[in-house]
């Protein structure tokens, strides 16, 4: 009798734990307005440095700021990606570039979320990246910052709390089977640098 | 007139070879300037950005999305030009590619001036060839 009082205490003090650290986790998400997301790709070519940009992007983190810890997925659409020029982007679509047709959407979806080393407003987030098809694990650093809610409400944004995110990372082309046409090779970097920020807040967004 | 075409086909080259890396410098000093591109944050945005941001933090990031380095570019438009009360050393552009934005850089300057600087050449050799194939040649 007494085993089966411990055990239920037991049980019953694990599920309270479980309950608080899920309270403690809230549920961002991206997407309510293209003003709140910036993101950019850059890359060395023989004539210019090339750089494009997307307002699109759609997804969810899950995060205990507290504790560093959480879960992030997120998607961008091939087909919202420009560079400035309408040919080039045209080109970038194209099958011989991402295939925007075939894969028309690059995404993230993450594995692990700790804590970065020495940093407060920061996590380690490893996952999936994914690119014309092809899936690589991609570690990257991840700042974020709480936005006050008072703060958020005079810049005109939607009801709820904001979390602040930016990161940056480098993409191999080739590493996500993009074959560079041979008239691009030397002449065009196979590696993008690529650059996040982006607001996401606790209201749903009004499309989902 | 073979020879004649030759000649013009020298000299052309030549000239184009010296003229089309003197006009890219030129241009260059005369409208080249260094400044940072950003992918621009909207207005709310930076707003927000600017009564969050704290001493310390990055300035460029403020307005929008920074290039990596600094890039010169070819008279940039004026009105794009972003000196941050943050920080005034620097000269931010805003470039809003979504837009169809993309300014000339000095670098594609440099490289256009390179190509023709080579097909000036190119031509020169031609030229010199035709006049060289074309010469009089003594009866013997």
């Amino acid at each position: 009798m007494r085993f089966l009082t411990i055990l239920a205490l037991g049980v019953t003090l694990g599920l309270a734990a479980d309950s608080m650290a899920r309270a403690d986790t809230v549920a961002y998400h991206v997407g309510h307005d293209p003003k709140f997301v910036n993101i950019g790709f850059e890359s060395e070519a023989e004539f210019e440095t090339i750089i494009g940009t997307t307002n699109q992007a759609r997804g969810r983190i899950d995060g205990d700021l507290a504790h560093g810890t959480g879960s992030v997925q997120l998607s961008v659409g091939v087909a919202s990606l420009r560079t400035g020029i309408e040919m080039r982007d045209e080109t970038l679509r194209a099958p011989a570039w991402l295939d925007a047709t075939q894969f028309p959407e690059i995404g993230f979806v993450s594995k692990k979320v700790e804590p970065a080393p020495d940093r407060k407003d920061a996590v380690r987030v490893t996952g999936d990246f994914t690119m014309h098809g092809v899936s690589r694990e991609l570690t990257v650093t991840v700042s974020w910052k709480a936005i006050p809610a008072e703060a958020a409400a005079r810049a005109g944004f939607p009801a709820g709390e904001w979390l602040k995110v930016s990161t940056e990372f480098d993409v191999s082309l080739s590493a996500h089977g993009v074959k560079l046409p041979a008239i691009a090779i030397g002449k065009v970097s196979d590696t993008w640098r690529v650059k996040l920020a982006l607001f996401a807040g606790t209201a749903e967004p009004e499309h989902k | 007139m073979r020879r004649r075409l030759g000649g013009w086909a020298l000299v052309a080259g030549a000239a184009l070879g010296v003229l089309a890396p003197a006009l890219a410098a030129a241009v260059d000093a005369a409208w080249g300037r260094e400044v940072l591109p950003i992918a621009p944050h909207h207005t709310d945005v930076v707003a927000l950005n600017r009564a969050t941001w704290q001493l310390g933090e990055p300035v460029a990031e403020v307005y929008g999305l920074p290039a990596r380095a600094p890039i010169r570019v070819i008279r940039p438009d004026p009105a794009r030009l972003v000196v941050p009360e943050e920080d005034r050393t620097l000269v931010l552009l805003a470039v809003d590619r979504q837009a169809g934005e993309n300014p000339l850089q000095a670098r594609t300057l440099g490289v256009a001036a390179r190509y023709a600087m080579l097909a000036g050449a190119a031509l020169s050799a031609a030229g010199a060839a035709v006049r060289w194939l074309g010469r009089p040649r003594s009866v013997s």
